[in-house]
Formats: C-alpha cells, structure tokens, sequence
C-alpha cells in the first residue's frame, strides 16, 4: 500500500466513483409519489387514462428496451430502464483527460411521467471503448420538462449532474430544453460560467445537452454552482434550477 | 412541511451532493451497495422528516445524520445475519497487509471520532455543521478530529514500507 498520510486512507476506503443518482427511487422510499400529490381527481384520472395508453405503447417497446439496453456500465448501477439505445452525444477533453457524454431517454422505474416530462438519462465518462470498460464515470436519471421555465407545471427545463473522480475533473453536465442556446451556472461567490449547449446526435426529445468541468478552488464550496439557467440566443431564460436551498430562479 | 424545506431544496442537495454522501456511506458501510441504500434511505427519511427540521442548522448536516442513521441500520440489520462488526470488510482496501493495517487503525477509532473523520473529509462539512450531526458541541469536534487524525497517523508508521 502506498498509503502515506491520513487522506490517502481516506481515499482508498472510499474512492472516488461513480453514483447512479435515481432521485424518482428516494422518493419512492420516502412514500411520495413521483407524480405530486396534489393534483386534482381530474388530473388523476388523465393519468389513469395516460397510463393505459403508455401501457399500450410501452409493451411493443419492451422489445425494443432490450435491445437498447447495449452492455454500458451504468444498466449494472441502476440505470433507468432505456427507451432509446445510449447515444454518445460529445466527447472531449478536460484537463487533459478525455471524457464523452452518453445519453439515453428512459422510463423511470417507479411510476409514469406526466406529459410534459420526460426521462432523461445522462452519463459523463472517461473515454473507453467497449463502453462497459468505462469507469470513474457518474450517470444522472430524472423527470425533465420539455415545457419552459416559468409554465404552469413548475418544472424547470433543465436538469443537474456533477460529480468528479480520479479520472475525470470535478465536472458538471445535463439536459436543457432544446431552445436553450447557453446554460449559465452561477456560484456562491458571484462567479458565473457560460458554456454553450450541443444536441444529441439522435433524437431523444426536444432537448439539448452541456457539460463542464468546473472551477476549481481551494474552498470545495466555491466549486459547486448554486443555480443554473438555460438561456436561447437572445439571452432569455427558458429554463431554471435552484442548486442550494439559497438560490431562487 | 416545513416552509423553506421544500422538495426542491432536498432534490437540489441530492443532484449537487449525492456522491459526496456515498463516499461517505462507503466509508461507512465498507459495501457499495449498502452505502447506495444508505444515501437513498437517508435522502427518503430526511424528507419523510422534514417537518421537523428547526433549520437552525444547515439542511446539509440534517440530512448526513439522516445518512448516518440508515447506514448504521443497514449495517445492524448485516451484522445480525452475517458478521459483528460496524464495518464490512473492503475488498480494494484488503488487498494487502499494509492497507489492513490502516483499515483496521480507522475501525478501531471510536464510531464519533471517526463520524467527525468522514464528515469533515467526505462532505467538507464545517466543524460547526459537524457539531451539529454529531450533537456535540464545536470545540468538542475540533479535538475530535485532531485526535483521530493523530492516531491513524500512528497507526500509519506501523504500515510496512
């Protein structure tokens, strides 16, 4: 062992590593439904009428599942059910390491999405080929709006990942609503990073992609965005998401 | 619910944290697995909870005592079927004697000194939001930590070369 100083220890107990997040599933486990409670016995019952119908398509896709479900690492760590086969959607490179987003659209495995969500799935990994050789790699699964920031449904149009390894940089990357030419991330100390956002190769949904790998900082604090914005091309915001309980969109 | 502590607030936490907690969990546990479960159990009884969050502190710490509470069930609920210990053996870090030396040095701390250890490496948690998860007070984390610290840097001069 070369272990020769106490955060050496540490980081050999717990390595850096990828962690499938499955935000559908904690809250599952805390007994509330994916789908908000609060709707009305109206809305309740288009959803047992949208679930008859997502039935109905889903049972011809199930086939089609299996085969999209290619040998990736993260269908081993809890990744979502693919309703399209994982397309790499870039590739480049940070820090001198190469790294390529994945992406794949899914269902999640606890309950239907409303109509204005979809699952999207989203990996940032070091470069490998075969895939399933790929480690030190985080996947993200989670319902994302196709609507606007600021719609009556409240959702945000754009979703979060970060994570970071011995193989990659401390990285940030996700889905934005396809309008969204820019994503801003703002941080705690007023920095603010604008980074353009890139489509998939493949259609998945009327969404786009960014990734980033993050400043870095003496302060690990500082590194983490508090808020992120998905603007279009004449700077306005079409998507939004709070990353600390400080931050408002 | 706790105006303030909105699902929002828990979601945001868990995109921006929730492999922070995991390693955390890992050290914990000592299985991937378990410290999976942890995270998400620990995500679910914070919210199932979060009525009664006084938000006097930072609903980060809330949260990893809500992590730390699951691993430790988890792990009694292993131990009663497989083995004693608080923590399972590691295969990365068994592979050799010297890494079994360190690990047995971190296991032989006591569970506060080395839940002050993981907070403060894994979470970057401040001393006071450490006080917090603990119960402690903040001078109290302060001489735990360096304590700890000095006995696995003994433990490391142990550790063949």
């Amino acid at each position: 062992m070369n272990a020769r100083s106490v955060e050496d220890v540490l980081d050999r107990l717990a390595p850096r590593d990828r962690f499938a997040h499955d935000w559908t599933d904690v809250l599952t486990r805390a007994g509330i439904e994916a789908v908000q409670p609060s709707r009305s016995a109206w809305r309740r019952r288009k959803w047992v009428l949208a679930a008859a119908v997502l039935a109905a398509i889903l049972i011809p896709v199930a086939a089609a599942t299996v085969a999209a479900r290619s040998n990736w690492w993260f269908f081993d760590s809890h990744g979502d059910q693919p309703l399209t086969r994982p397309v790499v959607v870039k590739t480049g490179t940070w820090d001198g390491k190469r790294w390529q987003l994945v992406a794949y659209r899914a269902t999640p495995e606890h309950g239907i999405l409303p109509a204005d969500l979809i699952e999207i799935c989203t990996a940032v990994m070091p470069y490998a080929s075969p895939p399933s050789a790929s480690t030190g790699g985080a996947l993200g699964c989670g319902g994302f709006s196709v609507r606007p920031a600021g719609s009556p449904s409240g959702r945000r149009g754009i979703d979060y990942a970060s994570s970071q390894s011995a193989d990659l940089p401390h990285w940030a990357a996700g889905p934005v609503v396809d309008t969204a030419a820019e994503v801003a991330l703002y941080f705690r100390n007023g920095d603010l990073l604008r980074v353009p956002t890139f489509a998939p190769p493949e259609p998945l949904g009327p969404v786009r992609f960014y990734a980033t790998a993050l400043p870095t900082s003496t302060d690990p604090a500082a590194e983490r965005p508090v808020k992120v914005v998905g603007l279009d091309k004449d700077g306005a915001v079409v998507a939004c998401a709070p990353l600390d309980p400080s931050a408002s969109c | 619910m706790t105006p303030g502590v909105s699902l929002e607030a828990f979601e945001a936490l868990y995109r921006t944290r929730a492999a922070a907690f995991f390693r955390f969990a890992v050290a914990k546990t000592g299985d991937p697995e378990r410290a999976r479960d942890a995270v998400q159990d620990g995500f679910a009884q914070a919210i199932r909870r979060r009525g009664t969050f006084r938000g006097t502190g930072s609903l980060e710490a809330w949260v990893a005592r809500c992590v730390i509470n699951a691993a430790h069930d988890l792990n009694r609920a292993i131990s009663r079927t497989t083995e004693p210990d608080d923590v399972v053996a590691d295969p990365v870090i068994e592979s050799d004697a010297g890494a079994a030396v360190v690990r047995e040095a971190v296991q032989r701390l006591p569970m506060r000194q080395r839940d002050a250890l993981f907070l403060r490496y894994y979470l970057d948690l401040d001393y006071r939001a450490i006080a917090d998860v603990l119960d402690v007070e903040v001078g109290t984390v302060s001489s735990t930590l360096h304590t700890a610290r000095n006995s696995l840097r003994d433990a490391l001069q142990e550790v063949p070369r």
